[in-house]
């Protein structure tokens, strides 16, 4: 997990979708494609710039994936990238996205249901900390855990953007 | 927390160097370093030098404007709280009965005094009752004692707490306490 794919601005080798949000998470590439917004899709490992079809042999091959996600707790708005986990942001629900290689590629573990990141990409990261807005106020998640930083006066008085 | 990363976002950013997490489309900032929040009514976050509660209601910084001086002031630089107090809880400094409590001497790096009317000394018979305050009489300024033999309230009870406050400081550590134990009630 040392080497971070980049992309050179050359064209993809194949099928790259648009998305709403992306991230770098290790040596992929993660997106929340638009054909599906309950859902997240990564790159192959180590190339930003390579797609394979889903489910296929090169895709198995080369760790290139994707994960569905429960529509009750709303689109994917947002994926906080770090060099070996992300948070996967739905509007309602917080997931850790974990590397682990082989056929899994990565786990998905829901840690926090009812505070999500309301709109897509309404977070910000710092290192290890994760600032975001919910549509109940204001929020930072660091180590699975769920903090509320505006309770009190600015989450009473908070109205979602 | 150590905080070093770069913006990722667009309409939520962060400036790791000032500690600010900006949230533009609410006017807010959260200064994850002190743990206020800013309103923001005027300034879109360029420029902007420090979060300063001046008058600390709640964590919430009043409403600023690129025309008040607070926030450009260097003396505000990095955030540091204009007060800080540490309070301890309840102890029965004396197993057999009750104590009581002849000087306090904080440790840390504290340019100048306590503020005025402290450390000052709870002193409780009761868990359940409620706390009388013994103020320091005078603070002895080659040891840094402050005594509390003249206190109006001597510092005379079953159980104690203390509570520190300081302006001005870099750290706080610790306190020293002189204690007697007294006869049996």
């Amino acid at each position: 997990m040392s080497e971070k794919p980049s992309y050179s601005g050359s064209g993809f080798t194949s099928g790259a979708e648009q998305a709403w949000c992306c991230a770098n998470v290790g040596q992929f590439i993660v997106i929340a494609p638009n054909s599906n917004r309950f859902s997240v899709r990564w790159s192959a490992i180590g190339d930003a710039t390579d797609w394979p079809i889903l489910d296929s042999a090169a895709a198995r091959t080369k760790q290139s994936s994707n994960q569905l996600f429960p529509s009750k707790f709303g689109t994917v708005t947002g994926i906080a990238g770090t060099d070996f986990n992300a948070y996967v942001f739905q509007e309602r629900a917080i997931w850790s996205m974990s590397y682990q290689g082989g056929d899994v590629v990565f786990s998905f573990d829901r840690f926090e249901e009812g505070r999500g990141c309301h709109r897509v990409n309404r977070f910000v990261a710092v290192d290890e900390a994760v600032f975001f807005e919910s549509q109940y106020g204001y929020h930072v998640v660091q180590g699975n855990q769920v903090t509320d930083i505006g309770y009190g006066i600015v989450d009473k008085s908070y109205t979602p953007s | 927390m150590a905080f070093s990363a770069s913006p990722q976002q667009k309409n939520v950013c962060v400036n790791p160097a000032l500690g600010l997490v900006f949230f533009e489309e609410q006017a807010l900032a959260y200064n994850y370093k002190t743990n206020q929040w800013s309103l923001l009514t005027d300034i879109d976050g360029k420029g902007f030098f420090s979060v300063h509660d001046a008058d600390q209601v709640l964590g919430i910084v009043d409403p600023l404007s690129v025309t008040t001086l607070d926030i450009y002031d260097s003396s505000h630089s990095g955030s540091k709280p204009a007060e800080a107090t540490l309070a301890t809880g309840d102890f029965q400094l004396n197993e057999a009965g009750r104590v009581v409590i002849d000087w306090a001497r904080p440790y840390g790096d504290m340019a100048g005094n306590a503020t005025t009317n402290f450390p000052r000394v709870g002193v409780k018979d009761n868990l359940n009752s409620t706390v009388a305050w013994s103020n320091a009489g005078s603070v002895n300024s080659r040891t840094g004692k402050y005594h509390y033999r003249a206190a109006t309230i001597p510092p005379e009870g079953r159980y104690m707490s203390l509570e520190l406050r300081y302006s001005t400081y870099t750290s706080i550590s610790g306190v020293e306490l002189e204690i007697h134990p007294t006869g049996k009630v």
